[in-house]
């Protein structure tokens, strides 16, 4: 029997497993696997944000599509809570089973120039997931269509065009009404904002804030981009090489991280402000590891300037340091690291 | 600042491009000057021509775009050159294209030959511009891939573009950049594909490189953040026009131009509080064929005057001895416009 640990969570990941295999050879021969991701346990508690960041290829993309079922994991749990208050482990559903539940958990890509089809127009686009969802009446799409396009800012006189006539932040508007058509209650976004400009991106921030207040949505926000998570999330996690290695509060991780990893990440951002140029650097050396062929240990010990002979040799696990706070690090309480200063 | 000192001085330089459907106007009007061992930043959102003004002092432009007006004066040696006013293709630009300004590409990964080896390919420049055997100029490549931080330089030299991972890219190509020991360094987004601690590591390798060996450098980026950490001087740019101009303190703590100003106060920053709503720039870039008359930021500009700054297009005049500004709130426009 699945179910759900806490009453105010929506969705709990547990032991989440995701390989790619890696085959070679003319028998195509398993020769090893990519642990994209490997045992992560994260929650989203209803109507929060929940920040998930990393370097390119530590698994936040691939854990965040197996959260919809995008991509099969490999072992693990998916416990959602349904809008009628069943629980129900959507790692083990086959695709009939999942099909009711797909409306409930939606998503944004990021390019919105490869994520719009060309030869559709926005009533097409936006109004798809209504036909396929059984709103077969063509007013009626037309009708919430209109709705739809104004809740994200466009004109809904604009619905017979193509997305070519379309700026990059008025697209990824387009892929948020189309995520939003079916009333989720989760919306899954893959580094929203990241390929579009600047003065755009705060549009579109501010516009999945008013959202989410508006349709009391829970996020799921991958990002790089640590200034952007800070602004939108309730809390963050922190992934590295298919690990989870900190989760927290955004106000306490920033201010106080307990991984040494993060704190890394945190340093490395560079601040607007050239009053506040760092005097004294702190950068990482190295590179992220290979999840083909992760170091031993703790995954993170051949960059860390803290490490000791445990981190060498014995796998750090995900626990509760403080209420709320989880941290996976042999030294997590010896250690005082610094974020970032108000 | 006297002319002596500078090392290039840009006026009022203009890349248009005339296509099918009408002329692109990329850069309609830039001036900055450079002094040797500075930095200066060109900031600016897509389709700014940012790009194109670096492409520009080096006059290797894709078509069909050419420069249609103003001057790059290049103090080469105490020689002031016009980079604009002569063949693309002729000796004195040859000599200064790759050995005297040197180009850091964005993405290392399409800017690198895949069938030629990273080594050959930097060693191939090396003979071009410097007197060296194929023997010396591999032992320099070597060392250079040292000073860059590139591990086993000796093998590394043999590998193709393939084998190195993102931030070992960006290294070779800057290790490529400097191997003729360029007194400007132009670098076009040189970290925006990589990942933050990546990032921090190849701005650390920039500075470092540019105060060993006294070199100046024009950052050319999106990201104020990496302008902030690393520049002297900044100039903003607005759809092709130079929209303000002066030193890193006073463009972030006193921004003149309302689209500088727009553009810092939509930023999220990391040390600005969680949830808080972000101020944005109305409505989205206009369309390359489409530019609205007089100043174009005027139908985003919240300072905007009517009549004035919707009809006239601003001068980019100087302020006092460091800044510059296009903006009528600045300047009178009766007598100022273009």
């Amino acid at each position: 029997m699945t179910q759900i640990d806490d009453k105010n969570n929506i969705l709990e990941v547990k032991n989440l497993t995701k390989y790619f295999p890696i085959k070679s050879g003319f028998f195509k021969r398993l020769v090893g696997n990519v642990q994209a991701v490997d045992d992560v346990n994260f929650n989203l508690i209803e109507g929060e944000t929940l920040g998930l960041v990393g370097e390119s290829g530590c698994g936040k993309t691939t854990a965040s599509r197996c959260v919809l079922r995008a991509v099969d994991p490999t072992s693990g749990e998916i416990n959602f809570r349904t809008s009628d208050g069943n629980t129900v482990d959507m790692a083990s559903l086959n695709s009939r089973e999942l099909r009711p539940i797909r409306k409930e958990i939606q998503m944004i890509f990021q390019d919105p120039f490869s994520s719009l089809n060309a030869r559709m127009t926005l009533l097409d686009i936006v109004g798809e997931p209504l036909l396929v969802n059984g709103v077969s009446n063509r007013d009626e799409r037309l009708e919430r269509v209109s709705e739809l396009l104004t809740l994200v800012g466009l004109r809904p006189e604009y619905m017979q065009r193509y997305p070519h006539a379309f700026s990059g932040g008025e697209r990824q508007r387009i892929g948020i009404a189309r995520a939003l058509a079916l009333n989720p209650r989760v919306v899954v976004a893959d580094e929203p904002v990241s390929a579009l400009d600047v003065s755009v991106q705060a549009q579109v921030i501010n516009l999945l804030m008013d959202l989410q207040e508006q349709l009391k949505l829970t996020y799921l926000f991958v990002a790089h981009d640590l200034s952007v998570v800070k602004q939108i999330s309730d809390r963050v996690a922190v992934m590295y090489v298919g690990k989870m290695v900190e989760i927290a509060s955004t106000k306490k991780i920033f201010e106080k991280p307990l991984h040494p990893y993060t704190e890394a990440l945190l340093n490395a951002v560079p601040v607007p402000d050239p009053r506040k140029r760092k005097s004294e650097k702190k950068h990482l050396s190295g590179e992220v590891a290979n999840p083909a062929s992760p170091p031993s240990g703790c995954y993170f010990h051949p960059r860390c300037p803290y490490a000791q002979d445990i981190c060498k040799t014995t796998k750090p696990t995900l626990e509760e340091v403080q209420p709320g706070r989880f941290v996976s690090c042999h030294r997590a309480k010896e250690l005082d690291l610094t974020g970032i200063a108000k | 600042m006297n002319d002596k000192e500078k090392l290039l001085s840009v006026e009022d330089l203009k890349i248009h491009f005339p296509t099918d459907e009408g002329i692109v106007k990329a850069v309609d009007g830039v001036s900055f000057d450079l002094e040797a061992g500075k930095t200066l930043g060109i900031v600016g959102e897509s389709g700014c021509g940012k790009s194109t003004v670096g492409k520009g002092i080096l006059n290797i432009l894709e078509k069909p775009g050419r420069i249609v007006g103003g001057s790059i004066y290049w103090n080469s040696d105490g020689n002031k050159v016009d980079l604009a006013a002569i063949n693309p293709n002729s000796p004195t630009m040859r000599s200064v294209r790759g050995s005297e300004i040197a180009l850091v590409f964005q993405e290392p990964m399409t800017s690198f030959s895949p069938v030629h080896s990273v080594g050959n390919q930097i060693i191939e420049m090396i003979m071009l511009h410097k007197d060296m055997n194929k023997k010396e100029a591999k032992e320099w490549a070597m060392e250079l891939f040292d000073m860059v931080g590139i591990p086993n330089a000796s093998t590394r030299v043999n590998n193709y573009a393939h084998e190195f991972s993102g931030g070992l890219r960006q290294r070779a190509m800057i290790a490529m950049a400097i191997s003729c020991e360029p007194k400007l360094l132009i670098a076009d987004e040189p970290t925006t594909a990589l990942d933050v601690t990546t990032q921090a590591q190849i701005l650390d390798l920039l500075q470092e490189l540019q105060q060993k060996h006294q070199m100046a450098m024009i950052l050319i980026t999106h990201n104020l953040g990496v302008v902030a950490e690393v520049c002297d001087d900044v100039s903003v740019m607005y759809l092709g026009r130079g929209a303000e101009k002066g030193p890193v303190d006073s463009i972030f703590h006193d921004s003149k131009h309302p689209y500088t100003k727009g553009l810092l106060e939509s930023i999220p920053s990391i040390n600005s509080a969680q949830g808080e709503r972000l101020k944005s720039i109305v409505g989205t870039i206009p369309a390359p064929f489409n530019r609205p008359n007089g100043c174009t930021f005027h139908p985003r500009c919240p300072s905007s005057i009517k009549g004035v700054c919707d009809t006239y297009t601003p001068k980019y005049l100087p302020l006092n001895n460091e800044e510059k500004v296009s903006c009528f709130l600045h300047h009178d426009p009766e007598k100022e416009v273009v």
